[in-house]
């Protein structure tokens, strides 16, 4: 059963942070390209290039800096 | 050898569904998948069923990866809620863990059926972006879920645009962005590492299967299969660690606000978690 004291202070977090930095970048990536794909595809669709591809590619990079620093914050 | 490299996951055979013209397909990821829910079923009602105060050398193995998962969502969510959350947590973290060693098992991706068209009658099922997206949106529904259930549906709309009133409108735009990308990055990330390293060894496999007998020929494999069960740990571990972590954004008071304390009894925003003092860490 669980004993009290038998994990050492902090190996959770320890390996929440491990985790957590195996995974952000990903996390970052995709903001990026889902923001940027969007854009493109509906730069096609309505004949408007480059108007929505920028905007994507504005959105997506506020969208991964928020991402970034959110799950760094609490990764901590 | 020949190197069997398929995305998408390949069909062993069908079940028509009663009373509709519906047929349910049988993939190898979906048969495996089966296979592994029937493995870990098993094992944890055995486990169940046969414990004791005093644990057996196979029920301290199962503690300790308990213990562990456990220890890991406490340190996030604060003891409380995270007995709430675990359960999910927990299953996520065990049935990715034994879908990803699956593909490590001898005759996974080895042993076919059909004669002109050869089928691998077994494929980790987190090698199939079916599944991992599908358990990508279950984590999706549970954060808005959690989200909704803390907050209530204006709170949750109001936490994601949390800011100055004139910015509103764009950070609930790149909170809205950031919460579908989540399901994307969850399910590729799973999926891409599992299905490359299955591709990977088969390579391995083949590159060892011309050089035949010699020592090379056998280590090179080897020390794949050791990266393998490694990076299967890590993904299992990434996916179930993300899934607490948006689980508890959503779930999260803002600093400041009057109703931090909130009814999740220990829990905290987990910006302060670091500073509590953990009564399971320190023995009080």
């Amino acid at each position: 059963m669980r004993d009290q004291g038998e994990n050492p202070p902090g190996n959770g977090k320890q390996w929440k942070a491990a985790g957590m930095a195996a995974g952000l970048g990903c996390s970052i990536v995709t903001g990026l390209l889902v923001c940027i794909l969007g854009g493109v595809l509906l730069d096609r669709w309505l004949d408007t290039t480059p108007v929505f591809t920028l905007i994507g590619v504005f959105l997506g990079i506020l969208a991964a800096g928020s991402q970034l620093y959110r799950l760094a914050r609490a990764g901590r | 050898m020949d190197i069997h490299v398929s995305v998408r996951p390949e069909e062993l055979g069908s079940i028509s569904i009663p009373g509709t013209d519906l047929e349910l397909l049988i993939t190898n990821s979906f048969f495996t998948m089966l296979l592994v829910m029937g493995l870990v079923l098993i094992l944890g009602i055995a486990i169940a069923r046969r414990s004791t105060l005093i644990p057996g050398r196979i029920q301290s193995a199962f503690e300790l990866v308990a213990e562990f998962i456990l220890d890991l969502v406490e340190s996030a969510a604060g003891k409380s809620f995270a007995r709430r959350i675990f359960p999910l947590v927990g299953a996520l973290f065990i049935f990715i863990i034994f879908a990803n060693y699956s593909g490590l098992l001898p005759g996974v991706g080895t042993i076919w059926m059909g004669e002109e068209e050869h089928v691998p009658i077994f494929r980790p099922p987190s090698a199939d972006l079916n599944m991992t997206l599908a358990m990508a949106l279950v984590t999706f529904v549970t954060v808005q879920f959690a989200g909704i259930r803390s907050h209530g549906i204006g709170g949750r709309i109001k936490h994601m645009a949390a800011g100055p009133l004139w910015l509103a409108w764009l950070l609930f735009l790149i909170e809205v962005i950031s919460e579908l990308s989540r399901i994307v990055s969850l399910s590729f990330r799973l999926f891409g590492n599992v299905f490359a390293g299955e591709v990977l060894l088969g390579v391995m496999y083949a590159i060892a299967n011309i050089i035949k007998f010699s020592v090379i020929g056998l280590l090179i494999p080897v020390v794949f299969l050791y990266l393998e069960v490694l990076f299967g740990f890590i993904q299992a571990l990434v996916f179930a660690l993300l899934t607490m972590i948006y689980i508890v954004l959503a779930a999260a008071h803002e600093e400041g606000h009057e109703e931090s304390a909130t009814d999740h009894g220990q829990w905290q925003e987990p910006a302060d978690v670091e500073a509590a003092p953990r009564s399971s860490a320190s023995g009080d």
